[in-house]
This record gives C-alpha cells, structure tokens and sequence, in this order.
C-alpha cells in the first residue's frame, strides 16, 4: 500500500516536471508575441534579458527534467556514472544558470517590487539547498546530500506551485492581477514546507536507503 | 570546490549588479500600469443608495456571471494552458468612455465592452448593451453583424473557439 501511494505521487510529480518543461521548451520557437513575452513586449529591446530569459527557460527545463531520476537508484544507480553526470548537470544548471539568471530577471517580475523581493528569495531558497547538496557529496556526506537534494528539488517544482496558484488566485478567490502576481512570487515557501514534510515523515525510508548504500 | 565558490559568487553579483543597467521594478513607479488606471476611474463612479441607481460592482457581477465567465470556460477548455500560465488571459468587462463618470441606472442600458486580455496585449471581444433591470445583455461583435442576446452569443462563440480554436 505504501509503495502505491510512493510511486503514485512520483508520478504525478513526473507529470508536472514534464508539463513545466515543455511549457519552457514551448518558448523555443523563439516567437517574441508568444506568451509571456506578450507581456514583456517593453523589455525586448533589453538583449539582455532576453538572452537571461532564454537561459533561465532552456535550463530551468534541464534541471526538472533532470532532476526526477536521481532519486530511483533502480533507473540511475546512485554510485554510477549516470548519477554523477546527471546530478551534475541538474547542479550546475541551477547554481550557474537558472539561479543567477533568475535573480536577474527578479528586477523586471511582473507584480511590482515585492514580486521582485519574492523572486529574489525564490532564487536564493533554490540555489542554498542545490549547493547545500553538492557541497555534502563533495565532502562524501552522503545523509546530507540525499535530504539536501529533496529541497533542491522541491524548490525546482516551485515553478508548478506557481502556475496551479494562478487560476486559484484569479479564479477562484478572484483576487486583483498585481496581488496575484506578488502573492505567486511567495508560493515557494509551500514547496519549503513540502520539503520539510517529506523529510519529516520519510525517515524509516531513509535509513533502508543509507543502509544499503553504505 | 575553491574555483567553484569563487565564480559562484561572482556570478551571483554581476548578475544582481547587471540588473540595474536597465530600469527595473525597483526604478519605476508601480502606478502606470492601465488597470490601475482603469480601477482608479471606477472607483470614481458615482452611485448613490436610491434604488434605481447602480453601482460598477454590481454590474459588473451580473456581466461576469452572465456572459464573460461562460465565455472564459470556452476558451479554458479549449486551451487551458493560457489561463494557468504565469501570465494568464482574462476575460472582462468595461465601461463605454461616455458612461465612465456618470450614474449608472438599473432602469437605463449601458453601453460597455468585453475585453480579452491575453498577457497584456488587450482585444475587444464585442460591444454590449445591458440592462440591469430587465436582467438582458445585447451582443454585438461587429458592425458588420447584428445585434444578438447574450445567450446565443455565448453559444456562437463557444462552437466558434471548439472549432477554430482561440484567434490569436
């Protein structure tokens, strides 16, 4: 039963980190009139942000995409090569790419300075745990890397937090537009808390896991 | 790992500093932005407690539950990615320029549009004229084409998007 429920919601959590990415991906048709670019038509001209905004979208998508198979020792055994090679390229997509240029594109969130002030945070609670995760396993603190990196991930799926908060902001409670992009920018602290709750009620499983890795 | 800190921080901090080459949210002012405009000027309507006037809010209630709702369920079904997107569309009503700063009565039609904002970029759907009263809302989508009651407009519309799917 518990196994149902295990892999049960890691399926519906694949769903979601397929559907971010081809949302992100669905940008690379590179139409400027396209989506949220629709709304950013005054920032265009800023090259700038838009090479950050197509780095934030190609590695945001790695890094959900990435992210998932780490935890299945089953589909990338957790001391192979694959495990490195991927953990690296979901870390690096973070803590180089996605997270600084997610700070950058911060300044120009839509919903005004507390949505800037609630991005900002956003990226830095993403970038702390993935470095947290790849500063323990450089120090073969293996305890701490697996619950550092079930933070970094939860954060990762912030990005579907934010968008099913979208219509329950403007549906349903029908709150004003600029409230309910500042409220959005805020949401992560749910996946902060998803985190801590998965941790919480995951130990016995834990250890099943360490002990058969160590 | 040193290496990596290092132009971790770096990165981090030309990022952050880059930021402000542009104008950004922390240079502008917040209170441009048309819908604020726009919720200015309807706070501004005047209404008074008679009961044959109205206020914005109540019209506004019976047009969104009478016609803009049912047309955005349309346009969700056929593509629900545009209103969960971390820019959604809307669908709403607004005043005709004329009827902005005036009472507005239950008795008298008033003339308004229903605008699809689409991330933004805003299109007028169709005029409308409603009467509170009589609980009517008369559609007309363009001036090619008649006037039409509410109900069947939403039928039009809605077999229009299901086939067509939504103009962009």
């Amino acid at each position: 039963m518990r196994n149902i429920i295990f892999y049960s919601l890691w399926l519906i959590v694949i769903f979601f980190a397929l559907y971010l990415s081809s949302i992100a991906l669905s940008y690379f048709s590179f139409d400027l009139n396209y989506g949220f670019l629709k709304a950013k038509q005054h920032l265009l001209h800023n090259k700038l942000w838009l090479v950050f905004f197509f780095i934030h979208l190609l590695f945001g998508a790695i890094a959900t995409l990435s992210g998932w198979p780490l935890f299945f020792s089953r589909l990338v055994a957790f001391k192979s090569v694959w495990h490195k090679r991927i953990g690296k390229l979901y870390i690096y997509s973070i803590l180089l790419f996605t997270g600084p240029t997610g700070l950058y594109l911060a300044f120009f969130a839509e919903g005004g300075k507390w949505a800037t002030l609630g991005f900002l945070l956003m990226s830095f609670a993403w970038m702390l745990p993935t470095y947290m995760a790849f500063y323990t396993i450089m120090n073969k603190n293996l305890r701490g890397h697996y619950r550092w990196m079930i933070r970094s991930y939860c954060m990762t799926l912030s990005g579907v937090t934010l968008r099913l908060f979208m219509p329950f902001g403007s549906r349903i409670v029908l709150w004003e537009e600029e409230t309910t992009y500042m409220i959005s920018s805020y949401v992560f602290i749910l996946n902060i808390i998803l985190g801590e709750i998965i941790l919480y009620f995951n130990k016995d499983q834990q250890e099943n896991l360490f002990n058969l890795i160590e | 790992m040193k290496t990596f800190n290092i132009s971790f921080v770096v990165l981090l901090l030309s990022c952050l500093l880059l930021s402000f080459i542009a104008p950004n949210n922390l240079s502008i002012s917040e209170s441009n932005s048309e819908n604020s405009v726009n919720n200015i000027v309807f706070k501004n309507i005047k209404s008074s407690p008679e009961a044959d006037t109205l206020s914005f809010e109540s019209l506004n209630r019976f047009v969104s539950v009478e016609l803009t709702r049912p047309i955005e369920y349309c346009f969700e079904k056929k593509d629900p990615h545009m209103f969960m997107s971390k820019c959604y569309s809307r669908i709403y009503f607004q005043l005709m320029n004329s009827e902005i700063n005036s009472i507005l009565y239950k008795d008298y039609d008033i003339r308004g549009s229903i605008i699809f904002n689409d991330c933004n970029q805003e299109s007028r759907m169709a005029d409308i004229v409603v009467n509170y009263s009589k609980k009517t809302i008369t559609v007309r989508e363009s001036y090619r084409g008649g006037s039409q009651d509410y109900k069947d407009y939403i039928k039009d519309i809605c077999s229009f998007i299901n086939k067509n799917g939504i103009p962009k």
